[in-house]
């Protein structure tokens, strides 16, 4: 038998030898046994040394040797004239990288003047293991940019973004005296003007202070129970799953399920012997494990319709939930890979961040709905349907404060009640009050999307026709992340579709 | 006495890569034995294994002569693999 170092593809083949009668056995196990044996041989990995000892001790075959030190490398020297003659520098895309004479990377500088040096034991074993499989490694993936999505602060003449709150924002206290406590998230705070609570205007009906409304604004994607850990929240979380079952996750079989989904992925590439897919299919497993916990449950319950708004209540108060999310961004990382010929290539990723949550922006200053795509097949006879394809967190206020004035006012005047079970204090039942049949309140999400885009096309009239100079009609503000404050919403009559 | 499964299988590659090689080879032969192992099952004991590490207590305490079914499982694996690769 040859040895790899002379001949470099009998080490891959003797891999894929071994994999191959695994393979055949697998093929031939009776249908039933295949899915315990793909869960099995999914969870071996990590255990294997454990496990495989364990049995071969029970067949009288001893122990596994355990893993040799590599031997230590003889000590070479040269000149420094040699190295300056053999190492090279040269320019990837912004970073200037340091080569050895046999064209290894061996360091690289950042733009701000930053060195960088590879760990060479690392970059040999991966070589190494890139000659034996055949197949590409990956050695390095180094974060060279990141930028958020370019959002233009100053916005324009129609939709500005407001170095300052307006005058007439009120403050936590005045907000307490009238029943509303916001709930801000982390980067983002939301703010009301007192022309929310005068006649006619969406907070009407909290202006006297009896009605209780917490508004939570939630560093998500999506509004769900995962979201809210939060001590503060605990009774919107109760009320959430009062209309909405509680969010049951494992997420070590997510996490497992997607790498396997992955790995086939990856040994299909294999079998198409094509060395960019095999490296897009490893960077996209490297970027799944670099996934914290958070990130994962998050993808794990993403749901098929996410919600970025949602009402909920309880005989008590009510709740707003808006999902603020996280501002879009993109990072381009410098990948370099050991190909299956032992030599480094070098490939720019671009990664665009995964989140496809409605983050706050400014592009949602001063609304006008006629900016909204419309959903062409919404209609009135279907209440589930939501004519507006908006998921601003502006628009999200608004929709869920008409289901406030729609569904709300029948539980302040009495005619919807609520009944807990004493067995689960957190899941309510709604019940009607048996002479009350007509005070069915309206939820149908159509009529709901139609009111908040009414009420923004009126502010959005006021304001163009002032020649942008009355936002009054705008009653909510938004802080930016990246500073800055824009204004949403509203001057319309909130009685017109009840 | 130490299982070397280079040795086993009559591999012979140079030190550098010895170790890798004997890692992702040991991978394929406990995988093997999952499989066999799982042949010797009855039907109605899948549902309770759970992990690997169950299949070879279940195993141990329940097929007579496991011991010296795993070393025909080994034999096997030898063979099936010298198949393959022509090395004897």
């Amino acid at each position: 038998m040859e040895s790899v170092e002379k001949k470099q593809e009998p080490g891959g083949l003797l891999v894929d030898a071994a994999r191959r009668v695994v393979k055949e056995r697998f093929d031939a196990l009776a249908e039933g046994k295949k899915e315990l044996a793909s869960k099995l041989i999914f969870a071996q990995k990590g255990i294997r040394i454990v496990v495989l000892a364990g049995v071969l001790m029970a067949a009288g075959c001893g122990q596994i040797l355990p893993p040799q030190e590599p031997p230590t490398p003889t000590p070479t020297t040269t000149t420094s004239e040699t190295q300056k003659t053999d190492f090279s520098i040269r320019t990837i895309g912004d970073l200037r990288f340091e080569f050895s004479p046999d064209n290894s990377p061996i360091s690289y500088e950042t733009t701000d003047g930053k060195k960088v040096i590879f760990d060479q034991k690392e970059l040999e074993e991966t070589r190494k293991k890139a000659l034996l499989l055949h197949e590409p490694e990956i050695f390095k993936i180094t974060r060279i940019s990141e930028s958020p999505a370019s959002e233009e602060t100053k916005g324009s003449t129609e939709h500005p973004v407001l170095s300052e709150l307006p005058s007439d924002v009120m403050t936590e206290s005045e907000l307490k005296e009238k029943g509303i406590e916001i709930i801000q998230a982390k980067n983002t705070n939301f703010y009301i003007r007192k022309g929310a609570f005068g006649k006619d205007a969406p907070l009407e009906d909290f202006a006297s202070g009896k009605n209780k409304l917490k508004i939570i604004l939630l560093d998500a994607p999506y509004v769900s129970d995962i979201f809210m850990s939060d001590p503060r929240i605990q009774d919107a979380r109760a009320a959430y799953l009062g209309r909405t079952p509680e969010t049951k996750i494992d997420i070590d079989e997510f996490k497992n399920k997607k790498i396997k989904e992955i790995r086939d992925l990856i040994d299909k590439a294999k079998k198409s012997a094509n060395p960019e897919d095999i490296i897009d299919k490893k960077l996209r497993l490297y970027d799944f494990q670099q996934l914290s916990r958070t990130d994962l449950l998050t993808l794990a319950a993403y749901p098929k319709k996410p919600s970025v708004g949602l009402y909920a209540y309880t005989s008590e108060k009510e709740f707003i939930f808006i999902a603020i999310g996280k501002p879009a961004k993109t990072s381009q990382d410098m990948v370099i890979v050991a190909n299956a010929y032992g030599k480094f290539d070098f490939f720019y990723s671009t990664v665009i961040s995964r989140e496809d949550a409605p983050a706050i922006s400014s592009s949602d200053s001063f609304p006008n709905p006629a900016n909204y795509k419309l959903n062409p097949s919404a209609s009135p006879d279907n209440p589930n349907s939501y004519p507006y394809a908006s998921r601003s967190p502006g628009f999200s206020v608004q929709h869920e404060l008409a289901h406030s004035n729609f569904i709300g006012t029948r539980i302040r005047t009495g005619g919807l009640k609520i009944v807990t079970n004493p067995n689960d204090p957190f899941h309510f039942n709604f019940v009607f009050s048996n002479n009350l049949p007509t005070l069915e309140p309206n939820r149908s999400e159509y009529d709901t999307d139609m009111r908040a885009a009414n009420r923004q096309r009126l502010a959005w009239q006021i304001w163009k026709e002032s020649g942008y100079k009355n936002n009054s009609g705008y009653h909510f503000a938004f802080s930016l992340p990246q500073g800055g404050y824009i204004l949403t919403e509203d001057m319309s009559n909130p009685r017109e579709l009840l | 006495m130490k299982f070397d499964v280079l040795k086993f299988l009559n591999i012979h590659l140079s030190p550098d890569l010895q170790e890798l090689a004997s890692e992702e080879i040991l991978d394929s032969l406990s995988r093997y034995l999952i499989i066999r192992t799982i042949e010797l099952l009855p039907n109605d004991q899948l549902d309770i294994i759970q992990e690997p590490e169950n299949l070879f207590e279940y195993a141990q305490k329940n097929i007579s002569n496991y011991s010296s079914k795993v070393e025909k499982f080994l034999e096997d694996f030898k063979q099936e693999y010298a198949k393959e690769t022509g090395i004897n």
